[in-house]
């Protein structure tokens, strides 16, 4: 059970401007304590007051697979914890923000531990259908930020996850439509 | 002998999604349900906001 919130400390790198099809951009960095390996949380801010966050670490950088690839690094909680609190810092900054993300689906090699305690490696290659990091991210969000500031809403098939803010969306009915409408019509393969 | 092809249990896969006006496919978003949140199992709720 996560009872916890422990994190890393983070700061701003960089503001990116819009350039071609790419939106504007802010860069966190943020380095584990654990591995030493040093994290990049890219916030894209997209018309509708709408932030999508993304991360991954930056020795893969240059890596097409940099969302996918497994680390194996045994840290995901805290990684993903500052992730949050980087959201939050812009919630808390932008009074009408809203948030998204999407469950990328794994691929590599996962190292773990059988039933007596053996290392095994299994092979993992998912699609975008309900990813395992989709599944945990919700849960996070489901415990940690409350359905009665933000709608929790989801597409399961592309494993994408949206907090809408409900002040909001009280403003303007159809801002889930009209986000929905921009990321279909501006981003063919949704990611 | 044979399904009308009215039936409605009949599933179309081409009208299986709704496009955008612009004609691309429109990836449509389901809020999270008491339901949902009830099979996660989440028994904790520690809100950061």
């Amino acid at each position: 059970m996560l009872t916890s919130f422990e994190h890393y400390k983070y700061r701003l790198v960089k503001h990116f401007n819009s350039v071609g099809d790419k939106p504007k951009r802010r860069l966190y960095s943020f380095k584990s304590t654990k591995s030493n390996q040093t994290y990049h949380v890219w916030v894209e801010c997209y018309p509708m007051n709408f932030y999508g966050i993304k991360f991954h670490l930056k020795s893969h950088s240059e890596s097409e697979l940099k969302y996918n690839v497994l680390t194996n690094l045994k840290e995901a909680r805290p990684v993903i914890f500052t992730c949050i609190k980087i959201m939050l810092d812009i919630h808390r900054e932008i009074d009408n923000s809203s948030f998204g993300f999407i469950g990328s689906g794994s691929i590599g090699t996962l190292i773990k531990k059988s039933k007596t305690g053996e290392l095994i490696k299994v092979d993992i290659d998912e699609d975008d259908f309900n990813t395992k990091r989709y599944r945990r991210y919700k849960q996070i969000m489901i415990t940690y930020i409350s359905r009665a500031v933000f709608e929790h809403v989801e597409n399961i098939d592309k494993s994408a996850y949206m907090l809408i803010r409900k002040s909001e969306l009280e403003k303007d009915p159809n801002l889930i439509d009209k986000i929905n409408m921009y990321f279909s019509d501006t981003y063919n393969n949704f990611d | 002998m044979g399904t009308s092809k009215t039936n409605s249990n009949q599933t179309d896969t081409k009208s299986n999604f709704k496009l955008t006006p612009n004609g691309n496919r429109l990836y449509e978003f389901t809020k999270v349900s008491d339901e949902d949140v009830a099979k996660l199992r989440v028994k904790i709720h520690a809100y950061l906001v």
